[in-house]
């Protein structure tokens, strides 16, 4: 009962402050000051709004301002927008905060508080030393060679995506040529096959080659797959740059090969950053090809080495899991904060406009 | 220092002077001349093909394009485009040359080679064997009677092994006249004996050349009378020796005492029907039709033996003439030895032999009292036995047949030794170990037996390994059974498989997927008791396996090469419209084109295609030829019970469709019934998870985008943490944190909550009392809140999933959807207020359709993404409670189509190839009909041009 009601008084306290923070902001709005300093003053429950409710108004108000802003109602709804906030805000950290304290705990079974007792960086240190003793027994894990391979895997796949796309979604958004809708067809179906179907064949064809256990030839297997979306997203950016400069190029006297490098490739270097960046990003997290192709555990990628951590019955390891995750998922989410405009923008790209 | 620089030019420019006199010199008085007389040459040998092509360019157009289809490059040849023709005609030849040199038409199908692993013993034995031959030489025993050395052989293996072989000295010489190894054999006791030996030969030789019915008239040819009358004295005793030891004589006696007792019989009253006298002197009398042993007549025919014996003049009569046959005998068994040699070498020697086995073998079967009906000694051993009317087959009976083997050996040796014929059983698979073993068997009077001899032999190889013996035993095995071999090659060697290229392989492959599976060689076990028991390995007789065909891999190669044969005939129909084409117009224009311009004009029209061409490369052979390959999977039968390389698939057709949409019938797993669960399951979970997050997303955005929020900014970065977090680390905290001991429960558990539900019932009680109906579907759990593993219950796992998967899906059409309300007009919304709508009139008529409208597009993208969504499922559930049994073919409560598929191939116990693709493509007929239809609704693609 007491953690109900600690949870309940805690989520009660946010909900009251920012009802008042709102209300601040809501005041020193209709008065005419400045909205971000109100914001922040609005913080400090009770003060800020007496603060405002005080201040002279910079331009002229109506009488039912105010007090509107201060009526029931408003309080209410504002007081109900917030606590759904909240409430969601709690939902949406509580996993992220769990994931950090399970990272701290020195033992490796499941944590039950939200965080460990006993805070060490125990699991941090295992995972980048490579190995620790519990218990007498000493666990290994390659931790550092799965960061290594995915790195590589990533970096490669990056460039080579790069490579081939970029050509390609060039002819494709320039130049009409006979079996062109066919072909933009044809790439739009290929991306619709599940993977599965390929998975036996590319395991033969890798068995033929001896190419199992390679973290390396993934990248020819992520590099043909990001082939059909990325010509879309490519295309569709390059046909936004005007034929007009393609023309006058070639009044001056440049043939396609020099049109291509010379204009259209530096105004697009948005667009081949972004893919770039999401081709760098893809292979951290695919599990399925990987966990099939590569049998030996030195040489597994990212998703999987995690994914063994909690799912080999017999050496669950739920804090080494949590920090693995936490380093993986760091960089990844931090990039896509900062460029998340630009991401959702692309993704829609490649099934709106086209 | 420029005087230098001066000179330098000087030198430089008369070096130079030189070298230009040199080249025109040359040019003058070299090529000039040659071109001169090569020039007439040239033109007559090109004359007549200039000619034939001028011909051959007035036959219609398409005649042109017919020729340039058989021969690339022939039309462009006739069309005068040289560079063109020599393009196509590469091109044309490298296929061929592909096709020839992946196979390997001219070699033969060896099985030995091919097939067994293992080295070929010859190599071992042949450099060895001079010394061994000739350390073993020492241990014949040189005073034996008529051991006569055949060095005819010995000289054979010294020549084909680099030596030569000195018969005075018995040594062998290597190439610099040096010996080899050993001491010289000396002959201690009488030079007689190689006298002997040598006229033996010679008598030997007579014979040969005389013809064979004529040896009266053979005179031993020797030198002096003295000489004569030794070496008669010594036929006489050998004479005299073999006549006691003959069987001649034997059977020349026991017809003599025969006779003698049959007369005493018949006088003393009895009916001698069949009198048949074998060696034991026993005899038949019938009296009134009973037939009666009369062993009680041994005496009387033991008095007649003695009688005969020491009436010597009976025996020297017998002696004189059997001595005068002896001689013969001599010259007999010399034919006798020449006759079996020849036989030996011909091949019917394996017939006498085998007769002579079976003959053998029989007399052993019926000792141990077996009828013996059809004996069909056959060289596997095996014999058909007819006991009491059945048949029986000894041929599982290694041991038994193995025993009788060597007892046949034995026997036969000891019969060998008694007959004194010398004949040899040998065992040899090439024509030098043949004739080697060969010439030491005639060197030995009295051989062991043959496995001593093999045992000796083999003993003394230390680099073989078991692979090696046991191909050897193979060999040797059917050098005997040949009919055996004969089968067994014709089942392995399959002309397409063996011999054929890439591309008339991969063809075959695709067709048949292989007809050979894996055969066994296991028969050569049977003369396992060949193998020496060596100390230091253990060298144990092993079945062979020979590799059969590689199912899958063929059919990868199959498709392989039918893609690059679509290449191919791209490159194809080029040329033959090329030739066409270009015919036609220089018919029209009698000009022929410049291939200059026309190369440039390729590069202008064509420049997208080749730049395109990478991307296409790796397109075809990265995604196209898998999906292929799995789409060809749905059509065969390939699943745990049928898995190469050990087993063959094979095509059967819509076989697997059918199944699905069918019942099953009760032994099979039931893909068809499950797959309908599975199917709708997906269908409510695409929809669901769908529409709940376009909602949620939606809900949030509005509440988001409500002006009283404050810092919207950091609000919707908080909020948007779960986009932003890889979804699958997401995913696994999730499996972590509802884990039935897990963080969630034990928060529940702390504040009460969990005790509450207790009370109401839905938690608490056992799996067993989960009850029925409304009961059940409230049943949460067992102690907790199972999320995931309530097996009673799995509707709420998946009303579950679908809740937590608004977690992972909402922020995204979050952060759209308040992009777009951001970016609508606020002037649309000014007017709407003076128009006098209230707040929720311009929400429902001016937000919701815009934004709703702009993201719609991206609800079918969305619904694709769910229908396939594998980590939600795969990484939080695992397919949900309940793992997938034999019963739910391996499907569990939460699994979609795409988890059910890789488990289906992924997992090592199930490997159901074949039903996973062909849900796959179920998964891609209706995906992908429902985004290639959403996408041509679009305006970019309509707007395309």
């Amino acid at each position: 009962m007491n953690l109900l009601l600690k949870g309940f008084l805690i989520f009660l306290a946010l909900v009251i402050i920012f009802t008042l923070q709102s209300l601040t902001v809501a005041i020193a709005n209709k008065k005419g000051k400045n909205t971000t300093k109100a914001g922040f003053i609005g913080l400090i429950p009770g003060f800020g709004i007496w603060y405002y409710l005080k201040m002279k108004p910079e331009r002229k108000l109506s009488i039912t301002a105010i007090p509107n802003i201060l009526s029931v109602k408003n309080i209410l709804g504002t007081a109900f927008i917030y606590s759904e906030l909240v409430a969601l805000s709690f939902v949406v950290i509580v996993p992220i905060i769990y994931t950090f304290g399970t990272s701290l705990s020195p033992n490796s079974g499941i944590l039950n508080t939200i965080w460990p007792e006993n805070p060490s960086l125990i699991n941090y240190k295992f995972l980048f030393s490579g190995s620790r003793m519990v218990g007498g027994i000493e666990e290994t894990t390659d931790f550092v060679k799965w960061y290594w391979n995915t790195l590589q895997v990533a970096f490669l796949t990056m460039v080579f995506s790069v490579l081939f796309v970029t050509g390609t979604a060039y002819v494709f958004a320039r130049y009409k040529f006979k079996g062109k809708k066919g072909g933009l067809l044809t790439i739009l179906v290929l991306q619709m096959f599940p993977s599965f179907l390929s998975l036996i064949a590319i395991f033969t064809l890798f068995q033929t080659f001896g190419l199992t256990n390679e973290p390396k030839a993934l990248v020819i297997i992520y590099v043909s797959g990001s082939i059909p979306f990325n010509i879309w997203l490519i295309k569709g950016y390059l046909q936004n740059i005007p034929k007009e400069l393609d023309e006058s190029a070639k009044i001056d006297g440049a043939n396609k090969v020099q049109i291509f490098f010379k204009i259209i490739l530096p105004l697009s270097v948005p667009i081949i950053s972004f893919v770039a960046v999401t081709q760098f990003m893809a292979p951290w997290m695919d599990y399925i090809l990987p966990s099939y192709l590569i049998i030996d555990e030195d040489k597994w990628t990212l998703a999987v080495g995690i994914f063994d951590f909690i799912q080999d019955v017999a050496n669950t390891n739920y804090p080494a899991f949590a920090a693995a995750a936490l380093i993986v998922a760091a960089p990844i989410t931090l990039l896509y904060i900062v460029f998340q405009k630009y991401l959702i923008e692309g993704i829609t790209a490649g099934a709106n406009k086209g | 220092m420029s005087k230098v620089f001066e000179l330098l030019g000087k030198y430089y420019s008369k070096v130079k002077q030189f070298f230009k006199f040199v080249y025109n010199s040359f040019i003058k008085w070299v090529i000039k001349p040659v071109w001169k007389y090569l020039k007439p040459v040239l033109f007559i040998v090109f004359y007549p093909i200039n000619f034939l092509l001028n011909q051959l360019a007035k036959l219609p157009s398409f005649v042109i394009a017919i020729l340039s289809g058989l021969i690339w490059g022939f039309g462009q040849l006739i069309n005068r485009q040289y560079i063109k023709a020599l393009i196509f005609f590469l091109i044309f030849s490298l296929v061929i040359f592909v096709e020839f040199a992946t196979g390997s038409y001219n070699e033969e199908f060896n099985l030995y080679n091919d097939k067994i692993p293992g080295n070929e013993i010859e190599e071992e034995l042949s450099n060895y064997l001079p010394t061994w031959y000739y350390y073993n030489l020492k241990e014949i025993n040189p005073t034996s009677e008529f051991a006569y050395e055949d060095f005819t052989l010995l000289h054979d293996v010294a020549e084909s092994n680099g030596y030569t072989f000195d018969e005075s000295t018995l040594t062998f010489y290597d190439q610099l006249g040096q010996v080899i190894e050993v001491d010289n054999i000396s002959y201690s006791t009488s030079d007689m004996f190689v006298f002997i030996g040598t006229q033996l030969r010679t008598i030997e030789e007579e014979v040969i050349s005389a013809s064979a019915g004529n040896v009266d008239n053979i005179e031993l040819i020797i030198v002096d009378d003295v000489t004569r009358a030794k070496v008669l004295d010594l036929l006489r005793v050998q004479a005299e020796k073999n006549v006691l030891e003959d069987e001649n004589y034997e059977a020349l006696l026991s017809d003599q005492v025969v006779l003698t007792a049959i007369e005493e019989l018949v006088e003393d009253g009895h009916i001698v029907d069949e009198a048949s006298w074998d060696t034991t002197l026993t005899a038949y009398i019938t009296d009134n039709n009973a037939a009666l042993e009369v062993s009680a007549l041994e005496e009387l025919i033991d008095q007649k033996h003695v009688q005969l014996i020491s009436d010597i003049d009976g025996l020297e009569d017998v002696a004189a003439i059997l001595a005068k046959k002896s001689v013969l005998n001599i010259v007999e068994g010399l034919l006798d030895e020449q006759a079996e040699r020849d036989i030996r070498v011909s091949g019917d020697f394996d017939e006498l032999v085998a007769e002579r086995v079976s003959e053998i073998a029989t007399a052993i079967l019926v000792g141990l009292g077996h009828l013996v009906d059809e004996v069909d000694w056959d060289n596997t051993l095996s014999i058909y036995i007819a006991d009491h009317a059945e048949a029986l087959v000894l041929q599982g009976e290694t041991q038994l047949v193995n025993e009788k083997y060597i007892e046949i050996y034995d026997i036969q040796f000891e019969s060998i030794n008694a007959t004194q014929t010398k004949v040899y059983y040998t065992s040899y698979y090439n024509s030098h170990f043949n004739k080697l073993f060969g010439a030491l068997i005639l060197q030995f009077d009295s051989v062991s037996s043959f496995k001593d001899m093999m045992q000796a032999r083999l003993g003394q190889l230390t680099n073989m390994d078991n692979d090696d013996y046991n191909k050897m035993l193979a060999r040797i095995y059917f050098e005997y059974n040949p009919e055996l071999y004969s089968t067994i090659v014709d089942g392995v060697n399959n002309v397409y498989y063996e011999r054929t290229g890439f591309f008339v392989k991969g063809a075959w492959g695709l067709a048949t997927m292989g007809s050979i599976s894996q055969t066994t060689l296991y028969q050569h076990k049977g003369i396992a008791f060949l193998l020496p028991s060596s100390g230091t390995q253990t060298i144990e007789a092993r079945s062979i396996e020979i590799e059969g065909h590689h199912s899958t891999q063929l059919l990868l190669r199959g498709i392989i090469s039918m893609l690059v044969v679509v290449y191919i005939l791209f490159v194809f129909i080029w040329n033959i419209k090329d030739a066409y084409r270009t015919s036609k117009t220089i018919k029209e224009t009698k000009v022929s084109p410049n291939e200059r311009q026309y190369f440039a004009a390729l590069y202008e029209n064509f420049f997208e295609y080749i730049v395109l061409t990478p991307a296409l490369i790796l397109i075809t052979f990265i995604s196209v030829m898998p999906i292929f390959f799995g789409l060809a999977v749905a059509f065969t039968n390939y699943n745990i019970e049928h898995l190469p390389p050990g087993q063959l698939i094979s095509w059967v057709g819509f076989q697997n469709f059918v199944e699905v949409f069918s019942v099953s019938s009760g032994g099979s797993i039931d893909f068809g019934g499950q797959f309908w669960k599975v199917f709708s399951w997906t269908l409510i979970w695409a929809f669901a998870a769908t529409f709940t997050c376009f909602f949620g997303g939606f809900v949030q955005a509005v509440i988001l985008n409500n002006t009283r929020v404050v810092f919207r900014k950091a609000w919707r970065a908080i909020l948007i943490l779960p986009w932003a977090m890889p979804a699958l680390i997401s995913q696994m905290i999730f499996r972590v944190m509802f884990n039935d001991n897990g963080y969630v429960n034990q928060v529940l558990f702390r504040t009460g909550i969990t005790n509450l539900f207790t009370d109401w019932g839905m938690l608490g009680r056992g799996f067993n009392e989960a009850g029925t109906g409304l009961q059940r579907l409230l049943y949460f759990g067992d102690q907790n809140f199972q999320w995931l593993s309530n097996e009673a219950n799995p509707w709420f796992v998946r009303i579950f999933i679908i809740v937590l998967n608004v977690w992972l899906g909402f922020p995204f059409f979050m952060a759209l959807m308040s992009g777009v309300m951001t970016s609508i007009d606020k002037s649309l919304y000014e007017a709407a207020s003076i128009d006098g709508a209230t707040g929720f009139q311009q929400f429902k008529f001016i937000t919701m359709p815009l934004v709703l409208f702009a993201t719609s597009p991206l609800l079918v993208m969305t619904f694709s993404g769910n229908f396939n969504n594998f980590g939600v499922i795969y990484f939080i559930t695992g397919g949900g409670p309940g793992d997938g049994t034999f019963e739910t073919a391996y499907a569990g409560s939460t699994d979609i189509l795409i988890s059910w598929i890789y488990k289906l191939t992924v997992d090592a116990n199930i490997r159901w190839y074949s039903m996973a693709s062909v849900f796959s493509i179920l998964i891609f007929l209706i995906i992908g009909t429902l985004s290639a239809w959403n996408f041509t609704r679009t305006r970019a693609f309509k707007e395309d041009d």
